[in-house]
């Protein structure tokens, strides 16, 4: 939660990205029903404070929603996320059916009248990704902008066989106010589900960026991977959407 | 035509307005439920497919009873075309191995729900893809448990093999009850299950030369092995020769001729992603060395076996190791 704080106080504070009446939108990752201590969903900690600040800048109100892998409400309840939102004062929103609505992003390929949650985003006019670093099976590492998967509605597991692809389109289809990819402890193994302790490394790192695509590439780091060994990462630089050389941005840090 | 309207007695106005207070404590009754949390009101309107199986066999979860366990919902079931619905990009991992059928099913204690576990039972068909799923995910740290099956406890995980079964046993939080419950969750299943007869022949895992290898770290490769999509079902394990580290791995496939052919791709495959070939007269019959990113790969065939080391530091622990595993092919002794 200091991460937090500090990391935001180092790029101006909240405020410098948030404005009184603001709706704000978190998007999760509540992907798995399983505990928090396994890492595999969004700290529900980090989540509260998150809220917590949202709030005290003076949003109107903080939405958070996912559409997870398991079925909501285990995931919610058991991963942490639905309380800490209970308590910190935001509005939890469940991937209803008739919050799906058929999408094409232009000029992408998968993502074509394809069904994605829009309900939550409702009113909303500020974004932000909120999700642990993680290895993963397929992509080779789970970060903000793999996050925006759990938008994605209908059997869009189907999207594996060209998972690069896909993550590049999905940061196509979200410009995010902010990302926030927590590395306090990362996921090095056995992603996305893991299953174990033994598969978290305190990495010590809590990421805060406009640039998802920058963001991402740092978070590599932490999997002891560079942004050359995930493809996604080339693809939505070369989008524009993002920078793969965090480094030039020159980012501020902050040691505590 | 003119109407009239009758007078409005006292007794309407009474109905009327408690009508009014009804539907108002309604309305106040719906956004007090709509500003709190409550996980009971959501769920999928249709539970994930996949048929349960056999009553009283490993993958009948609602069957197993367990005393001092409280079922947390009902069991799961998941087939080839749905297991991503509850492992997402972790789905294909088991894909590869053979997979057939997934059953959870979550617990907990009596009396406390926040201290539960789930149980994962995966069925992979045959022993070796049971075995691949087990060892591709084994934990460093994890430490082996008398339960009367191949299992180890990673963290408060469970992870268990046996036959053609893999199971996961996943907890909620550090809690001596819990791991106590969790254990005699898997001596109940374990109980239902009995162990694979013993297969004829020789297996992989045998003919990798004991001297230097690290026994927990013998795994069955499933797909896409070292990178190479042409390279599947290859048993690897790691080796500490004179200080330095190598892989050793050995596949035994249908014939001779797709052993060599193998050999030959997975050969294209190195020189492909930047190898040089080595030339020798120490390397084992027919094989080919190559130096690549700082590391040495030798691959050969010997009968129906593919074989070769990966990864290793030097060119004379690639050689040394090449030439041991060689030996212990069925005619390849010297």
């Amino acid at each position: 939660m200091a991460a937090l704080r500090a990391g935001l106080q180092a790029l101006g504070g909240l405020e410098s990205f948030l404005q009184k009446g603001d709706q704000v939108l978190i998007k999760v990752n509540a992907g798995f029903a399983t505990p928090p201590n396994l890492g595999a969903t969004t700290n529900p900690e980090l989540l509260a404070e998150l809220i917590k600040q949202c709030l005290a800048v003076g949003a109107q109100r903080v939405v958070i929603t996912d559409n997870p892998i398991n079925d909501p409400q285990s995931c919610f309840t058991l991963s942490g996320i639905g309380q800490a939102v209970q308590s910190a004062g935001g509005v939890l929103v469940p991937p209803l059916e008739r919050y799906f609505r058929p999408t094409t992003v232009e000029g992408a390929r998968l993502i074509r009248d394809w069904p994605v949650l829009y309900g939550p985003f409702e009113g909303v006019n500020k974004v932000i990704g909120l999700c642990p670093v993680k290895d993963h099976h397929r992509s080779g590492a789970s970060m903000t902008m793999k996050n925006w998967y759990g938008l994605l509605g209908g059997r869009r597991n189907i999207f594996h066989q060209d998972i690069h692809t896909i993550i590049a389109e999905l940061a196509m289809l979200v410009r995010p106010t902010l990302v926030i990819l927590d590395g306090v402890v990362s996921m090095i193994s056995n992603g996305p589900t893991g299953g174990s302790p033994d598969d978290l490394k305190a990495t010590g790192t809590l990421i805060i960026s406009t640039d998802q695509v920058a963001a991402d590439a740092l978070g590599a780091t932490l999997l002891d991977k560079t942004p050359a060994d995930l493809p996604f990462i080339g693809q939505a630089a070369a989008l524009g959407l993002g920078s793969a050389d965090w480094r030039s941005l020159k980012p501020a840090q902050v040691s505590l | 035509m003119p109407t009239t309207q009758a007078p409005i007695s006292r007794a309407q106005t009474l109905s009327g307005a408690a009508i009014l207070l009804v539907l108002v404590a309604v309305a106040l009754g719906i956004l007090y439920k709509q500003a709190h949390y409550d996980p009971l009101s959501w769920g999928r309107p249709t539970p994930p497919p996949g048929a349960a199986g056999p009553a009283g066999g490993p993958l009948d979860l609602a069957g197993l009873q367990v005393p001092g366990l409280t079922p947390l919902g009902p069991p799961e079931n998941f087939n080839a075309q749905t297991l991503s619905d509850k492992i997402n990009g972790k789905a294909e991992l088991y894909l590869s191995a053979g997979f057939k059928a997934l059953a959870t099913r979550r617990y907990h204690l009596p009396g406390d729900p926040q201290a539960w576990f789930e149980a994962f039972v995966f069925d992979q068909g045959q022993d070796q893809g049971a075995f691949s799923a087990f060892s591709t995910q084994r934990r460093n740290q994890g430490r082996a448990l008398d339960l009367g099956a191949v299992a180890h406890l990673s963290g408060t995980s469970l992870f268990i093999l046996r036959g053609p079964y893999y199971v996961e046993v996943i907890d909620s939080g550090d809690a001596p009850a819990l791991t106590e419950a969790m254990q005699a969750w898997a001596k109940a299943w374990l109980a239902l299950t009995p162990a694979s007869a013993p297969q004829a022949g020789q297996s992989e895992l045998d003919l990798f030369p004991p001297e230097g290898l690290e026994r927990a770290s013998l795994s069955l490769l499933a797909a896409n092995v070292f990178g190479c999509d042409k390279l599947d079902q290859v048993y690897a394990g790691s080796y500490q020769l004179n200080g330095q580290e190598a892989t050793g791995f050995i596949s035994r496939r249908a014939d001779a001729a797709q052993a060599q052919a193998l050999a030959s791709a997975y050969a294209e495959f190195l020189l492909g992603a930047g190898g040089r070939e080595e030339p020798g007269q120490d390397l084992p019959q027919g094989g080919r060395l190559f130096g690549i990113m700082g590391t040495y790969e030798l691959v050969f065939s010997q009968g129906t076996y593919l074989a070769g080391v990966h990864g290793a530091e030097d060119r004379q622990t690639a050689l040394d190791l090449g030439q041991r595993i060689f030996e212990r092919l069925p005619g390849g002794q010297p």
